[in-house]
């Protein structure tokens, strides 16, 4: 198991023709720009089910994987986002990421509330989950710990059990409190690397409080930037990333992050929608259960990216 | 070396105190106009034999690597998987879609291509070779008579230029307003507004129109062109159409005012040609290799490979300079004569491999049957005055103003 994750990975929007069906070429166009955006960038994430992938069929994330691994060059890992009701799904689910090229696979919690139940609250639960997942695949595993708002989150010794299981090769932390953030990483203590997942003002911090990487869905817009402005930060560079951080990051982060669009869950919407003020995406359209986004937080975005100095004209 | 020379292209010429080897290596700039004069050669030449993969700090974050040597150049070419074509130039438009196909990557870039194949065929281009030699003849009337004239601004631009737009298929009325458009976009002339905008403003307008009225043209063509059963997006469709205008517009005229140049500065090469003008056609070849008006165009690493020896890593830019390759002595024996019966002559100036220019035909075919009419009418051709000429610097480098004097003879 030699992938090793650092750095930014991006979680690929998906572009959607006017029936909402998958844009598939455009879809490639777009993993082929996050490749090119510099070695910043690790690797991709396809099918997030934290981003707008929620929607799709069985059938439609295995194509989703299909093309991205066609369009994605030797070195630059597809890591498919798994998320099912119930554990039997979830292997279902392996076995289709295995099947079409996956490099590895980002396992949400399953959704079944009892499972959550047992997950979040007994220690040894995840451990027997992943193992079981193991088992099932010779995948990579990449653990999601989700912010408990969102559904479950494993208690911290879990991630330091999960840690030691010979197939996890990184924990991707969407917890958002710096506090928890740090206990984690030092629980962890560097056995895999943890990645950042929050697309929020808080971003910056929550690096600094320990970690190898980020997985964002905001990094759509400037993969390039942010990619550079993560390797900077981690390595120290502080004097370029904090210059970067303040004058293009966070302008974008606090309207996302503090939007009503972040809080009705249209994130994928909010940066298809910058995307699109850009002239890169040509809609933002989400499919259900995803919201769309409100001519409020479209105002919002616009204004963001103006601020950030990414809109032209500004 | 001073300019005492009488003649315009002197590579030798000295462009200043950062006129070195060492300079360029660390700063190359394929725009610097300090390398016009064709000092753009001596210095790729220095570069090819001291470091053939330079590495320059000069505009995007991190710099760029240079290529000078056709072979390395050739292996970049050779595999469009790891080096993408997005963005072409260096430093890049600024166009955040890549434009089609010239900028698409496998596995898009083939059925893209794929769809223009027909049209730009060798067979079907030189069927329109009467209508091409009709629109050179006509531009030729309007000035031979006077014995001089400005050879970019009356023939090379409007010829061109009309024969692009009746490919396009631009409806009569709209024809003055595309030349117009075209004409300030090759000129970067942004003073009343920025024509790109202005001609992907059009070009929506003429997408719609072609839908319902469908033509024998290229925008036609696009508009109800399929791929996987499925019409193109208004995206791709005008990603498609935009590139056309100025890849078709700026690089076969700035090909064919070199070769004007190359023809007033060489008289006993005009008369040859005239003598005998079933030479002009690899005379058009050898010409654009020795000119390489495309000097230099980009590739983006997309993952961690070897060039001449040298690692480059994804996401690293690289400035490949055709310029250089056309000069290569390992593959271009006496590099720096000009030789119209040169064979073999693979040169770059029109690419090479699966981005080799989708026009190649109809360029080869416009810039020959340009000469042909033109020696016939234009005798003892000679430049009126080296220090009027202007030369653009550019990702495509051209002659703006080339101001010619000449014998009229009268074509029958």
């Amino acid at each position: 198991m030699s992938l090793v994750l650092a750095g930014l990975y991006p979680s690929a929007l998906l572009p959607l023709r006017e029936d909402l069906s998958i844009a598939e070429r455009d879809y490639v166009v777009q993993i082929q720009h996050l490749a090119r955006a510099g070695a910043g960038v690790g690797g991709v994430i396809v099918n997030d089910p934290a981003g707008d992938a929620a929607g799709l069929s069985r059938e439609e994330r295995a194509r989703v994987l299909e093309l991205a691994a066609a369009a994605a060059p030797e070195g630059f890992p597809v890591i498919a986002g798994i998320q099912a009701e119930s554990v039997e799904r979830v292997v279902e689910l392996l076995d289709d990421a295995r099947a079409h090229h996956a490099d590895a696979a980002l396992v949400f919690p399953p959704t079944d509330p009892r499972l959550t139940a047992e997950l979040t609250s007994a220690v040894d639960a995840p451990r027997r989950l992943f193992a079981e997942l193991a088992a099932a695949t010779d995948l990579p595993l990449v653990v999601a710990q989700t912010a408990a708002e969102g559904g479950a989150s494993y208690p911290t010794q879990a991630l330091v059990e999960l840690a030691r299981l010979e197939r996890v090769v990184a924990i991707v932390d969407a917890i958002g409190d710096a506090g928890r953030h740090a206990e984690q990483y030092r629980a962890v203590d560097r056995a895999v690397p943890l990645l950042v997942a929050v697309d929020g003002p808080e971003l910056r911090e929550l690096l600094l409080a320990g970690a190898e990487g980020a997985a964002l869905g905001i990094s759509n817009i400037a993969p390039r930037a942010w990619g550079a402005f993560v390797a900077d930060l981690l390595a120290g560079r502080r004097d370029r990333s904090d210059r970067w951080y303040a004058e293009v990051g966070e302008p974008l982060l606090r309207a996302l992050g503090g939007s009503r669009a972040r809080a009705s869950g249209s994130g994928a919407a909010w940066v298809k929608h910058g995307l699109v003020l850009l002239g890169q995406h040509a809609n933002s359209r989400v499919r259900p259960p995803q919201p769309e986004l409100s001519e409020e937080d479209g105002a919002a975005v616009r204004e963001a990216l103006a601020v950030a100095g990414l809109l032209p004209g500004h | 070396m001073s300019d005492t020379s009488d003649t315009y292209w002197n590579p030798d010429l000295s462009a200043g105190e950062h006129d070195t080897p060492e300079h360029w290596a660390a700063h190359f700039d394929g725009m610097d106009p300090t390398l016009s004069r064709g000092r753009f050669f001596r210095v790729s030449a220095e570069m090819q034999q001291r470091c053939p993969v330079a590495h320059s700090d000069r505009y995007e974050d991190g710099g760029f690597w240079v290529l000078s040597r056709y072979r390395d150049i050739e292996q970049v070419h050779k595999d469009p998987a790891t080096f993408s074509s997005y963005p072409v130039v260096c430093p890049s438009f600024g166009n955040l879609r890549p434009m089609i196909p010239i900028e698409s990557d496998p596995p898009l870039h083939k059925p893209y291509r794929a769809l223009l194949s027909d049209f730009f065929s060798r067979r079907a281009q030189l069927a329109k070779e009467p209508l091409f030699r009709r629109f050179a003849v006509e531009q030729l009337d309007r000035f031979v008579a006077r014995g001089e004239c400005d050879i970019t601004e009356e023939l090379c631009l409007p010829f061109v230029l009309r024969a692009l737009i009746d490919m396009l298929g631009v409806p009569d009325e709209d024809r003055e307003l595309m030349g117009d458009i075209g004409m300030r976009l090759v000129r970067m002339d942004t003073s009343r507004g920025n024509p790109a905008v202005e001609l992907y403003g059009y070009f929506q307008k003429l997408v719609a129109h072609r839908r319902e009225h469908p033509g024998d043209d290229v925008v036609s063509l696009i508009t109800h062109a399929e791929l996987d059963g499925e019409p193109l997006s208004e995206f791709e469709i005008l990603d498609y159409c935009m590139v056309i205008l100025p890849a078709g517009f700026e690089t076969t005229a700035s090909s064919m005012s070199y070769t004007f140049l190359f023809l007033a500065e060489n008289p006993e090469l005009a008369d040859r040609l005239r003598a005998d003008p079933a030479l002009i056609a690899s005379a058009v070849d050898e010409m654009i290799r020795y000119a390489t008006p495309v000097r230099a165009l980009a590739r983006t690493v997309m993952s961690e490979v070897e060039v001449g020896g040298q690692t480059m890593a994804r996401g690293d830019r690289v400035v490949l300079n055709w310029a250089a390759a056309n000069r290569d002595p390992a593959y271009f024996p006496e590099p720096d004569t000009l030789d119209v019966e040169r064979k073999p002559n693979r040169h770059m100036g029109f690419g090479m491999g699966v981005h080799l220019c989708t026009g190649i035909h109809m360029a080869r075919i416009e810039i020959r049957v340009a000469l042909e009419e033109a020696l016939k009418r234009m005798d003892n051709i000679r430049l009126a005055d080296p220090a009027a000429v202007v030369e653009r610097p550019g990702s495509t480098w051209g002659l703006d103003v080339l101001p010619l004097r000449f014998d009229p003879v009268a074509v029958s």
